[in-house]
């Protein structure tokens, strides 16, 4: 009798666990492209919504404009697939409002094994990062180019996600 | 369940307890926010309360076990725990009642803090330079975090008989949950494959979210939930002493 009464307290735990983890897996995921979650900016400036000026132009945009988002992969630490993730809701929620078409790619020589894409990311003027990974057995600096790159009619530009001593954006036609 | 809340606030403020839990929380956080220099809002260089909000949850992961260790191990280890369940009242109306009364009690800890945010709005410059939704935003994270952390300190309440242990082992939960979490992800093993999931399981996550000032549906029903599993451990292990 207490033997069963343990299990079926168990198996209660067990499944009150287990709608826990579904509940917080739909409240994160989207359903035909629109997301089932959302968000009240309190923050005076408003400094993660889009203003109703970015709104209205992403609205206006006539053509398609292409993102590539040099992100994909799986090697990276968590807080570049939380940025990863950050980067993939907002152009999501960009394209709810505006032409829009993204891609992900690997860094420029990790897929291939190749320096030659990586190179001529540099001749472009977008320039690596160091990143120091902890892996098993030792520590090691890889270069990482954290850009998307932005096409729009015959214009390209590309932005880095964060502050470097760089430049942070720039502009070159093809 | 109103009388279980009232019983249980006013047992808190007719001992030391409620005294001793609102006064300590309320002198650390001012010495680590006006006098210590290296965390000084004072020498901070701009008007901000965020150093509060780093601080808060490192205090409470402390201070609410030992709010929490008596709700039901006191009642345990005096027996009152059978005068109570033979009141015509369901396990889950005792347990809403002293989850109230223990986050309520925090709520209370957390009012006078206010002072600090008037202290900082009249410091700054030009005077009130500071943003106050983002403010208000931080303290919804921080009420969530509460949430939580007063369920996982009731939960240990509901499984021992002995303060200490709940005390323990509710502490011990709750860093867990708020960097245990955290920190397992950065093993190196687990580089791109399931630190991220890690991540987003550990409260820390949630609250640094909840804290930009973004009342973000995924951070809310996170604690919602966690603190909905804690609660319902509890009343599983309110059950088990039917057996």
């Amino acid at each position: 009798m207490q033997a069963n009464k343990k299990i079926q307290t168990t198996l209660q735990a067990v499944l009150g666990l287990a709608v826990v983890v579904l509940l917080n897996i739909v409240a994160n995921s989207r359903m035909s492209g629109r997301p089932l979650y959302g968000a009240l900016d309190l923050t005076e400036e408003k400094r993660f919504t889009l203003t109703p000026g970015t709104r209205a132009m992403l609205e206006q945009q006539e053509d398609v404009v292409f993102i590539r988002v040099l992100l994909a992969g799986d090697k990276y630490p968590a807080g570049f697939k939380r940025l990863q993730e950050a980067t993939r809701e907002m152009l999501e929620d960009f394209r709810g409002t505006a032409l829009l078409s993204t891609n992900f790619t690997t860094q420029p020589g990790t897929a291939t094994r190749s320096t030659s894409g990586g190179k001529k990311y540099k001749e472009d003027g977008i320039l690596p990062v160091n990143l120091r990974v902890k892996g098993t057995d030792e520590t090691s600096i890889t270069s990482i180019f954290p850009y998307a790159i932005v096409f729009r009619a015959s214009n390209r530009r590309w932005s880095i996600f964060w502050k470097t001593r760089y430049r942070r954006t720039q502009r070159r036609d093809p | 369940m109103i009388s279980i809340f009232r019983k249980e606030i006013n047992l808190f403020f007719s001992s030391l307890i409620g005294y001793i839990v609102v006064g300590v929380f309320l002198v650390v956080l001012g010495l680590f926010l006006f006098v210590f220099p290296d965390t000084s809002l004072l020498s901070h260089g701009f008007a901000t309360l965020d150093p509060l909000f780093s601080m808060a949850p490192t205090i409470f992961i402390f201070l609410v076990p030992a709010v929490t260790m008596r709700t039901f191990a006191e009642e345990q280890q005096n027996g009152t725990i059978e005068l109570l369940i033979t009141r015509p009242i369901s396990d889950w109306q005792i347990l809403a009642g002293k989850y109230l009364a223990s986050l309520a009690l925090v709520v209370f800890a957390l009012i006078p803090t206010v002072l600090y945010y008037y202290t900082v709005y009249q410091l700054g410059a030009p005077q009130g330079n500071l943003d106050a939704g983002g403010i208000l935003g931080s303290y919804i994270g921080l009420f969530f975090l509460a949430a939580g952390f007063v369920a996982i300190g009731v939960f240990a309440s509901a499984v021992t008989k002995n303060q200490i242990v709940a005390f323990l082992l509710a502490t011990a939960l709750s860093f867990w949950f708020y960097w245990g979490f955290d920190y397992l992800s950065r093993l190196p093993f687990l580089l791109g494959g399931g630190d991220t999931v890690l991540q987003m399981s550990g409260m820390l996550y949630h609250y640094e979210s909840l804290s930009r000032g973004v009342l973000d549906s995924r951070d809310m029903v996170y604690f919602v939930s966690l603190a909905g599993f804690f609660l319902f451990l509890s009343i599983l292990a309110m059950e088990r002493r039917k057996w």
